[in-house]
């Protein structure tokens, strides 16, 4: 498994534990839709920090609005 | 459990209550920092939903901090804060104030449409917490030579969307000087802090955020660096210490010397 796959893995095992679903989330689900909020982004950036060593500040995930923006974004880190 | 981390800095032996620390790029918790660095012993505030990420964030300080559950505007919960400070230590050295929020609609850029309980909301959260604050925990840092900092933003102008927050901040300096003036004759010392724009989760979602730092970086003469909040600490540590016991009332502008000027340098040349 490459690092994107890891980081991919990392990003949907949390953001499906914030959701509280247990089924996997596609890209194009609206965080919205799953009550993901701007606050349990802050989470998940310090999830990636301390799990991951990939530094993606909060404030990077100002204008997303799907699961799948969230991946780019933190894909856009590991450039 | 909290600990001192230097024996020689300017806030050795200091005990001092942060609040407002959400993450790494918070400004707070920059403060939290240079306070252990200089000696401080520090506990931290949060509460609700930013309560895991500001005890996330408390274990990346020098020495990790404790994290107390404490909404400034529960009357309860500062009582208790209170109590439990004056278990712990006995007394306060230092308090600083950290803690704003707007709704999107009181940051819309346009003041007149704000509903007013959204209005008030921001002012309670982000001007009457401070009084609030100090009114809860006054009686620990009686006869301390305590200091009381909370952080403001430029108010003597009107910027681009922040409205009501801009509003709250120029109420919140107001409000320094007034608890300034009734705190001085138990040796409370109450000052404001009013930083250049920090990137920090809760300017993230100020709609004209990117705007105004920029201006900031381009006019300051010093230069500024909208990522970096230990400028903001170090003025925040300086009031929390014996260096400012002459100093009440105050508002310290720390923003690279940008209000001291009009133009840009280029401009200037």
């Amino acid at each position: 498994m490459n690092d994107t796959q890891s980081i991919d893995r990392v990003v949907l095992t949390a953001l499906r534990s914030m959701a509280g679903v247990d089924r996997p989330l596609s890209p194009d689900v609206q965080l919205v839709d799953v009550e993901i909020d701007s606050l349990d982004l802050v989470e998940l950036s310090q999830i990636l920090e301390e799990e991951n060593e990939v530094g993606v500040a909060a404030s990077a995930f100002t204008d997303v609005l799907s699961v799948g923006d969230v991946i780019d974004v933190v894909r856009g880190h590991l450039a | 459990m909290s600990v001192a981390v230097s024996d020689a800095g300017a806030l050795f032996g200091k005990r001092v209550l942060i609040t407002g620390v959400s993450t790494k790029q918070s400004i707070a918790f920059a403060i939290a920092s240079e306070a252990q660095e200089a000696g401080a012993e520090v506990v931290l505030t949060s509460f609700d939903r930013m309560r895991p990420v500001a005890e996330r964030t408390a274990m990346c300080l020098p020495a990790p901090a404790e994290v107390l559950e404490l909404d400034l505007t529960d009357e309860g919960q500062l009582a208790r804060v209170a109590d439990e400070l004056r278990e712990r230590w006995g007394g306060l050295d230092g308090v600083v104030h950290a803690v704003a929020y707007a709704p999107p609609e009181a940051m819309s850029g346009e003041l007149c449409s704000t509903p007013v309980e959204s209005a008030c909301g921001t002012f309670n959260v982000s001007t009457v917490s401070l009084v609030r604050l100090a009114s809860a925990l006054r009686e620990l840092m009686r006869g301390n030579d305590a200091s009381l900092v909370s952080l403001s933003f430029e108010s003597s102008v009107a910027w681009p969307s922040y409205d009501w927050m801009g509003v709250s901040k120029a109420a919140l300096e107001a409000a320094s000087r007034y608890l300034a003036r009734d705190l001085g004759g138990d040796g409370i010392r109450v000052n404001s802090v009013s930083a250049g724009p920090v990137l920090t989760v809760a300017a993230s979602r100020i709609p004209a955020f990117a705007a105004i730092a920029d201006s900031y970086e381009r006019r300051a003469p010093l230069g500024w660096d909208r990522s970096d909040a230990r400028p903001v600490a170090g003025a925040a540590c300086f009031l929390l210490s014996g260096w400012s016991r002459g100093m009440t009332g105050q508002t310290l502008h720390v923003d690279g010397g940008c209000r001291a000027v009009g133009l840009a340098r280029e401009a200037r040349a």
